[in-house]
């Protein structure tokens, strides 16, 4: 029988390795993403509660066996939210500190945690900037930059 | 935070508007006739009924996106001004000018109250004309939504 935990145990992998090496980005929060937003959400209080990353799991693709093994397919999002400071140059700001998760994950990746979840192979998919958020009243101290990473890491395991 | 702290703030902050007049927390009122003691007290500047006062005309509350330990919630505050109407000193343009720093200040100044709320939002006045106590005067009304999380 395939392994049906492994995206939970490969996420749970990540954020530990994110959390043990992005305290540089001061996140004050480095988990699974709470709900299943179909895209970015306003933090309801983005002074305290950004900067942030939430990991998102949205594909789990099983194939069948292979050379008496299971080859899992797990496609991950992680979304990055950053407060805004009025007068800054927000894109750049948002794309240095995607580098520095990107790089992260893809440049000297050896991560220890996720080969022991079964991860064999790990590549990005795509950046993603998306269009800040705003509060509602749009006041320029709260308005939050947002870029997303994607990424899809292969898990191959005996059937 | 809290209402009550929010009120106190935004008190505080209509004070340091010049010439603003006697700010109250609340809507008040009184039985005693102008010019009697207690009447000047609660509502005179430099000899003219210039008084403002804070009230709440509603609340509303909104759950937390992907967290139902917090709320947003929002005060619909009024902020009613009473200036005395005086033809021989141009009243009107002065009471207009008060209203309108009063406007940019909350436009324009701390949106967090000193930290009483998050936010707020743009105000909006609309001005006429009242009798306040049995005086005729030129009347502001400063709505403006405030936003704290709980």
């Amino acid at each position: 029988m395939p392994n049906t935990s492994r995206g939970l145990a490969v996420g749970n992998a990540l954020v530990t390795f994110a959390t043990a090496n992005l305290s540089g980005l001061g996140l004050v929060y480095c988990d699974w993403q709470k709900g299943m937003a179909p895209g970015p959400v306003y933090p309801i209080d983005p002074v305290s509660d950004c900067p942030r990353l939430e990991l998102r799991l949205y594909v789990e693709e099983i194939d069948a066996a292979v050379a008496r093994s299971t080859r899992t397919l797990l496609k991950f999002g992680w979304w990055y939210y950053r407060l805004q400071t009025p007068g800054q140059d927000h894109q750049k700001l948002l794309r240095t500190d995607l580098e520095t998760i990107v790089n992260l994950f893809f440049g000297n990746f050896n991560p220890l945690q996720l080969e022991l979840a079964g991860a064999n192979f790990t590549r990005p998919a795509q950046t993603v900037i998306h269009d800040d958020l705003r509060h509602e009243f749009d006041d320029p101290t709260l308005r939050v930059s947002v870029g997303e990473i994607l990424m899809e890491i292969a898990c191959i395991g005996q059937a | 935070m809290s209402y009550d702290a929010i009120r106190d703030a935004l008190k505080t902050r209509l004070e340091a508007v010049d010439d603003i007049g006697v700010v109250h927390s609340y809507q008040r009122w009184t039985a005693e006739a102008p010019n009697l003691p207690g009447f000047n007290t609660l509502f005179k500047s430099d000899g003219r009924l210039n008084t403002w006062m804070i009230s709440r005309v509603g609340e509303l509350s909104r759950k937390a996106p992907g967290d139902d330990s917090r709320y947003a919630v929002r005060h619909t505050l009024q902020v009613l001004a009473f200036y005395a109407i005086d033809d021989s000193a141009a009243s009107e343009e002065v009471f207009q000018d008060l209203v309108s720093d009063v406007l940019a200040d909350l436009r324009a100044g701390d949106r967090t109250l000193g930290g009483a709320c998050l936010t707020h939002s743009a105000p909006e006045a609309t001005l006429d004309y009242a009798d306040f106590c049995g005086v005729t005067c030129h009347r502001a009304e400063i709505s403006l939504v405030v936003e704290e999380i709980v």
